[in-house]
């Protein structure tokens, strides 16, 4: 059968002009803040669950006001600003709770926590907001539309309420989102427009001034748009013309990025109390995936965590892992995790589990040396080091030293660097007696072979002895001595194994 | 002997001639015990590698250390890491120092609670690549499916797993398996098994009990 010869293929170009042509740079977009104001925070911290009426006050000069009504409570006509005495009028049932702004503010660094999977630049310099700046990210994500959808998914599985703005500029992102308007203003010179029908009232300015301005006439930014700057600045002072300068995104705004701090905390309850490892393994390693994710983001590693398993009116057993080199691959966590798991005795069944790392070191990938080739695996190595000291204990993995004392109980060491400071040049037995052993000396034929040992008066241990070579019935090469002092007895130090 | 050189070349290369003495697969493959005696008798001309061996020794310190004492340095420095499982008595640092062993490169597991732990650790010490020859001295004696693990082990990991033992099993799947027993001129080592076809049944090595003192 002959051969076809086959047509040579065109060569395929890499890319069509068209698309060259729209591959030019493109100036350095403005950067797109996202803000997620949280309208209900102050509630959504108490994590109430049923829709009895509640609110929380706050202590305002000396009297205490609603600040936060649940959607029941404002059904019995109470609203923010109402004394909590007239609102208990309205509403008897209705349950109070003192506002708690530290825990608002945790919720919220919770809440940037999430906001950087979706980008490092974060701030929480605005109240009951989260800011993203989410322009790099946007491809990344498919879209803005597709990111805030993720976003507003992620925050509502949290139990959160949120508004979505976007703008070039912080401030008035948080305006539009504080404000309940749910906009996007990409460019922005189309800022002005975008936030002219909000009321003058959503500016961080004073109550007098919005005051006057609202005499005047001036209700929403529009109004103050068509206002000469001048006068505006003459009539009402300069403060309300940079509030809105920076409304309309002409201040430069950098707001102060948020750091998390570098503690991974989680918490998981069971279902129901159980013993069985086969139950505790799958809440561990979703811990573990939480805590790989956490290390992700912060491009660290841990060698350290702590694993507390709660009962039920009992203290809570502690497992520390201690990992012999940093590491953040859920995998070998949580191998070694098993490890150790399986191992540990429970006094009763577990009720909840907690996963706490503190202990956070920059991540570095595998270093792999080029030249060290003497050390095949060296990694793998250390693994699995780490994996027998976990399930035999700590004391189990030794490495032998030798130091230069002549007394032989006295010449060798655990874990000590091994420098072959060998004293004399006399045979040693391979095995050594952890204690010397009395011994009848008439069962072995003593060879010619003697050497004394006469040494230690300096530190409190000495000793003189006379060691033999001695061969047992059995064929047992023994190393033996005769005490110089005291009863003079014969002891079994070593075999010639 | 050019002509017998030749003649071997020509059965390697022709895959249809079974050779009944040595084990075609691992040819070449074996670690040099340091005594020619026993290189000599063994089919792999060496210990087989990468295998599981058994060695009985009827009591601890007849010279079995010594015995394996020539293919732990030839391990040490193709590289590889020693690691000895629950040994009997404590191997003695100035005296392994002195064999020519890198104390820095033997692993030592010791205070093990029960051979389930021996059995545990061999394996996967067995299986890391960093090792290159696990000596382990189990208490009881190990039933076959464990043995057919570490044998496995051994394979996968392209190490040498050595058990030392009092008694041996009925069955093992080891690869080789040696008796000891010391004699008036030195040791003897009696082959039991051996993959392939050994030549002789028992050697001896070592010099007489006197060549110690020098």
């Amino acid at each position: 059968m002959a051969l076809q010869t086959l047509p040579t293929a065109p060569a395929i170009p890499l890319s069509s002009p068209a698309e060259q042509i729209s591959a030019t740079p493109q100036p350095v977009p403005a950067t797109l803040w996202l803000c997620c104001y949280l309208p209900h925070l102050p509630l959504e911290v108490f994590k109430l669950e049923d829709d009895r009426p509640a609110a929380v006050w706050e202590d305002s000069g000396g009297r205490s006001l609603i600040s936060a009504v649940t959607p029941a409570a404002a059904a019995f006509g109470i609203h923010p600003g109402l004394p909590t005495n007239a609102a208990l009028a309205l509403c008897a049932d209705l349950r109070l709770y003192r506002r708690d702004q530290p825990m608002e503010h945790e919720a919220l660094e919770t809440l940037a926590e999430t906001g950087l999977g979706f980008t490092p630049w974060i701030s929480l310099d605005y109240p009951a907001a989260v800011l993203l700046e989410i322009r790099a990210s946007l491809s990344l994500f498919g879209g803005l539309d597709a990111l805030m959808q993720r976003l507003r998914t992620e925050l509502e599985d949290q139990g959160h309420q949120v508004l979505l703005a976007a703008a070039p500029m912080p401030f008035p992102a948080w305006l539009m989102a504080s404000s309940g308007l749910e906009r996007t203003v990409e460019n922005p010179a189309a800022l002005r427009s975008g936030l002219g029908d909000l009321a003058i009232v959503r500016l961080p300015i004073e109550r007098d001034t919005v005051k006057r301005l609202a005499k005047a006439g001036l209700h929403t930014l529009r109004d103050l748009w068509r206002l000469p700057r001048d006068g505006l600045a003459r009539r009402y002072g300069l403060a309300l013309l940079r509030q809105l300068d920076r409304a309309a995104g002409r201040e430069k705004d950098l707001p102060r990025l948020f750091r998390t701090p570098p503690v991974f905390e989680a918490h998981r309850e069971l279902a129901a109390e159980t013993e069985s490892l086969a139950y505790l393994r799958p809440v561990c390693a979703a811990l573990l995936e939480d805590l790989a994710a956490f290390l992700r983001r912060h491009d660290a590693a841990t060698d350290r965590l702590e694993l507390d398993l709660s009962h039920f009116r009992r203290p809570a057993t502690r497992l520390e892992l201690k990992l012999r080199y940093a590491s953040r691959d859920p995998e070998r966590i949580s191998m070694l995790l098993n490890e150790r798991l399986e191992r540990t005795p429970l006094p009763a069944a577990v009720t909840a589990l907690s996963l706490r790392c503190d202990s956070l070191q920059p991540y570095r990938a595998h270093e792999t040396d080029l030249f060290a080739a003497d050390t095949p695996g060296a990694l793998d190595w250390e693994a699995l080091l780490e994996q027998l000291q976990q399930r035999l204990g700590h004391d189990a993995l030794r490495f032998l030293g030798a130091s230069a004392d002549h007394r032989p109980e006295n010449a060798w060491n655990w874990n000590a660097s091994p420098i072959g400071i060998a004293i004399g040049k006399e045979r040693r037995p391979l095995w050594l007696l952890p204690k010397p052993r009395p011994c009848d000396p008439t069962r072995y034929r003593l060879l010619p072979e003697r050497e004394r040992i006469e040494s230690g008066w300096w530190d409190g241990a000495p000793i003189r002895r006379d060691y033999r070579v001695a061969v047992s019935p059995e064929g047992v090469r023994a190393w033996m001595y005769r005490e110089l002092d005291g009863n003079g007895g014969w002891y079994l130090h070593g075999l010639f194994a | 002997m050019n002509g017998r050189k030749e003649l071997d070349e020509l059965l390697r290369t022709m895959p249809r001639v079974w050779r009944g003495r040595r084990p075609q697969a691992n040819e070449g493959a074996a670690i040099p015990t340091g005594f020619q005696a026993l290189d000599r008798a063994l089919p792999e001309e060496g210990w087989p590698f990468p295998a599981l061996m058994e060695i009985a020794v009827p009591a601890w310190g007849i010279g079995e250390l010594q015995l394996l004492l020539p293919a732990m340095r030839y391990v040490q420095e193709s590289g590889k890491r020693l690691a000895w499982i629950a040994p009997p008595y404590l191997p003695y640092a100035p005296a392994l120092a002195d064999a020519g062993i890198d104390l820095n490169r033997l692993l030592l597991l010791d205070k093990l609670s029960n051979d389930k732990d021996i059995w545990w650790s061999a394996e996967k010490l067995l299986r890391s690549t960093a090792c290159g020859m696990v000596l382990a001295w189990p208490r009881k004696l190990s039933p076959f499916a464990v043995l057919r693990r570490l044998q496995l082990a051994a394979t996968e990991g392209r190490c040498l797993g050595i058990l030392l033992l009092t008694a041996l099993p009925a069955d093992t799947p080891a690869a080789l398996r040696l008796r000891l027993e010391a004699g008036e001129q030195g040791l003897w080592v009696h082959i039991l098994k051996a993959r392939g076809m050994p030549l002789v049944n028992a050697v001896l090595i070592g010099g007489s009990d006197d060549r110690a003192p020098n």
